[in-house]
């Protein structure tokens, strides 16, 4: 069992993670943040390669530092910028990382190949990795974090650079892998986390603001998420007074999702069930009641609408 | 202690601590060893550490960049004995001791510098620091490698001076070398360890030849007799001194944990 306790973090005097407490047992955690959050801050202490201004983080009842090289022969860590030596083979660079990871010759080997296939890059072991693409580079770097069968496998934003099939098959390896082991990820997609996550954690402010199952996540909005159609007259002045969660243009008008807080809804409005962007959207919106800008577009794909989507 | 145990369950008394199994004696000493293991644990001495990880990674992984280093250690090689061939056209002894003595760290300097001058700024520090040999554990190896190979190259290098020149008593070249080198890499490895900032690093590192040239030139005639001067036993402390700072350095290196702001 992973545990933080009372851990803060700072940077100079700039608070960026303030006395956050959470436990991780086996299973998949989502840590669910806008850029800027403080996720990576929290992943590289997770990792041992931080240590907290304060607190302490222990596995297995031990604090991270005492255990030093005996935790990182349980790790399996992907950061969010994940460095490689460019005239490499992925299988040189993988049998390198396996040999500092500590695993004899034979095990490396094996398990480099049996890993560049599972990532489907088996065919292109044998490459030079300067003439890979961004999605390429990632999956190396999904593959190497999973060399040594880690027990603790922290994953920062691993998603970036895949296209859908890869990610919808890295989801699904996700779900295998937290049957046995702990995985955290971090993330600022939403649809990553949805499925995959036993548990979500949603960051703000540098607190952990909610950890809960996507289902009790979700119901952090119930019975207040509704849809309802706006006319052009109108839409400005219904977008002050609610939170708005997507829109679509239409031939006559707008198609809003929207929150709100009112006990009683309109006839025409149609309640709906809160999804996990819905909560992600309304936690993160800004002062003016808009919600980040890069998250509104993956509801609705661009051009379905007359008008477009707007923010 | 059986027989009593029986006796109380067959007597159906209340339960108490004994009727607890015994375990037997190894599952005893097993215990004891994990408990003993838990409060006092046993790290492995340095040299036993440091020979399992040369065991583990192998010259191919400990070297990535060979081909820089053999490069850097050529270059460097070809310098000095540039310099050497214009020393002895025109240089006495005790200004050859004085060469010895300021030159023999600067291929150790040449090579150490640039690993560590990029090791933070490396893309794959992240992903190295998180595995069981981390990047300064692997640093630690690397420069007893490094001061080592020196070494050997320094004395090549000082043997040649010797037979070339007839003027520089070998023995005593290979001191002035040996302990230079040692006592540069002690301050070298201090400075990368505690210097705050880059400045300071660098400063540490900037202090030998400034301060060897500085004197050279200020005292020309006091710095030349110093070195040629001093007994041999007192190099040879030199040398057991700093190589003894060196290797603690380097062991230092092991539970390394850089200061990240």
């Amino acid at each position: 069992m992973l545990i933080v306790r009372a851990a803060s973090r700072r940077y100079g005097d700039d608070p960026a993670l303030e006395r956050l407490d959470l436990e991780f047992q086996n299973g998949v955690y989502g840590l669910l943040a806008p850029n800027g959050a403080g996720k990576t801050t929290l992943l590289k202490m997770l990792a041992g390669l931080l240590p907290p201004s304060e607190g302490e983080i222990l596995y297995d009842g031990e604090p991270l530092a005492d255990l030093d090289e005996k935790y990182r022969m349980k790790l399996g860590y992907l950061p969010q910028r994940f460095g490689y030596y460019p005239g490499d083979t992925p299988l040189k660079y993988m049998q390198y990382l396996a040999a500092i990871k500590g695993m004899n010759r034979k095990e490396a080997s094996e398990r480099s190949e049996l890993l560049l296939d599972a990532v489907a890059l088996g065919e292109a072991k044998r490459r030079k990795m300067k003439t890979f693409s961004g999605g390429m580079i990632q999956r190396v770097g999904i593959a190497q974090a999973l060399l040594n069968d880690p027990r603790v496998l922290i994953l920062d934003e691993p998603t970036a650079g895949l296209d859908p099939k890869e990610r919808g098959r890295f989801r699904s390896l996700l779900t295998q892998l937290g049957r046995d082991r702990i995985v955290i990820l971090s993330t600022h997609v939403v649809s990553d986390v949805e499925s995959a996550a036993n548990e979500i954690i949603l960051l703000k402010d540098g607190r952990v603001f909610a950890k809960d199952k996507p289902e009790g996540i979700c119901l952090m909005l119930a019975g207040r998420v509704y849809e309802t159609k706006i006319g052009d007259a109108e839409a400005d002045a219904f977008r002050e007074r609610y939170a708005i969660l997507a829109e679509r243009g239409e031939p006559d008008g707008w198609r809003m999702r929207f929150v709100s807080e009112a006990e009683s809804a309109l006839p025409q409005w149609q309640a709906v069930q809160p999804t996990l962007e819905d909560v992600f959207l309304y936690v993160y919106r800004d002062a003016e009641g808009r919600a980040p800008e890069r998250m509104l577009f993956p509801r609705e794909p661009a051009g379905s609408g007359k008008r477009g989507e707007s923010v | 202690m059986k027989s009593h145990r029986n006796n109380r369950i067959r007597s159906s008394a209340p339960s108490t601590f004994d009727d607890i199994d015994y375990p037997d004696e190894r599952e005893i000493r097993l215990h004891v060893a994990s408990i003993v293991e838990k409060a006092l644990p046993v790290r492995p001495s340095f040299p036993a550490y440091i020979g399992g990880m040369y065991r583990q990674l192998g010259f191919r992984h400990l070297f990535r960049d060979l081909t820089e280093i053999v490069f850097v250690l050529l270059l460097g090689l070809g310098i000095l004995v540039f310099m050497a061939l214009f020393m002895l056209e025109n240089a006495n002894a005790d200004s050859l001791y004085a060469f010895i003595f300021i030159v023999s760290p600067l291929l150790y300097l040449a090579v150490s510098l640039i690993f560590f001058a990029d090791l933070r700024r490396r893309d794959t520090y992240q992903v190295e620091m998180a595995c069981r040999y981390n990047v300064y554990q692997l640093a630690s190896l690397r420069m007893l490698t490094f001061s080592a190979v020196c070494l050997v190259l320094n004395a090549g290098f000082v043997c040649w001076i010797a037979l070339t020149s007839g003027q520089v008593d070998l023995l005593r070249g290979l001191l002035l070398s040996a302990s230079s080198l040692f006592a540069f890499a002690a301050a070298f490895l201090y400075g990368m360890l505690r210097g705050r900032t880059a400045a300071g690093r660098y400063a540490t590192v900037g202090l030998w030849p400034l301060l060897n040239a500085g004197l050279w030139i200020a005292e020309p005639h006091g710095y030349r007799v110093l070195l040629s001067g001093v007994p041999i036993y007192a190099y040879l402390g030199l040398l057991l001194l700093g190589a003894a700072i060196y290797v603690g350095q380097a062991r230092e290196l092991i539970h390394f944990r850089p200061k990240l702001s």
